[in-house]
């Protein structure tokens, strides 16, 4: 169990956990008697991506009723990625060049199963915040 | 485990309307849904033999496998878009 707390303490160290984490784990260590791997608390099964959100709300003070507020499983994307293995192939090709167009520089073969946790691991990273208008507008996954 | 969602809730509000406000109990669908699935096993158990054969059932049970995840990740998928005097809400719970 020492070696377990250590480690953990490392990790927070090394800026690799937050302090809130760091005492998630700690107590669920404790809670655990040291019997669990740390392997299995670690922050990132800990933290698996299940939400992609879209929020838009009115500055405070605005007096503006107007809000958005949109909450997605990730899980959806995976199972939308797999959809588009079964596309027709003329189907695969408009949307292939709808892309062109739009000067995306990738087709839906790009898109494949075995890529697709990259991709949500990355929207980890990803936070849009854009203030106009009086509405303030959020974008995030947790 | 994954459950599926158990209960859909929608709201519309217009302006000058009282709108609808209903609550979908879903969990009475998948209880027919696995009594059809029942009723029907042996002809998807045939269906399921045949498409290692044919590539289009093949294709059709890929479907419907993705169709299934799909339903099942619904749960907790939220919409709620509030306006002046309008309301939007989908939830599935």
């Amino acid at each position: 169990m020492g070696d377990e707390r250590t480690r953990i303490l490392n990790m927070l160290k090394e800026g690799k956990i937050t302090v809130d984490e760091a005492e998630e784990l700690l107590s669920a260590l404790e809670g655990q008697g040291g019997g669990k791997e740390l392997s299995a608390l670690s922050p990132d099964s800990a933290k698996k991506l299940k939400y992609f959100h879209v929020i838009v709300e009115p500055e405070s003070g605005n007096g503006k009723k107007d809000r958005v507020n949109i909450k997605i499983p990730i899980a959806i994307i995976r199972a939308g990625v797999k959809m588009t293995n079964l596309l027709p192939e003329d189907a695969r090709d408009k949307i292939n060049g709808a892309f062109r167009e739009k000067g995306l520089g990738m087709t839906l073969d790009d898109i494949k199963e075995e890529n697709i946790e990259d991709f949500i691991e990355a929207l980890r990273d990803m936070t849009i915040d854009v203030e106009a208008d009086n509405k303030r507008v959020k974008i995030f996954c947790e | 485990m994954k459950i599926p969602p158990l209960v859909m809730y929608l709201r519309i509000k217009e302006p000058e309307e009282s709108g609808i406000r209903l609550w979908i109990p879903l969990f009475l669908l998948w209880l027919f849904v696995i009594f059809l699935l029942a009723l029907f096993l042996p002809l998807v158990v045939l269906l399921a033999l045949i498409s290692v054969h044919v590539p289009e059932i093949r294709r059709v049970f890929i479907f419907a496998g993705i169709i299934y995840e799909i339903i099942f990740s619904l749960r907790e998928l939220s919409v709620d878009v509030e306006g002046e005097h309008q309301v939007f809400i989908l939830k599935f719970m």
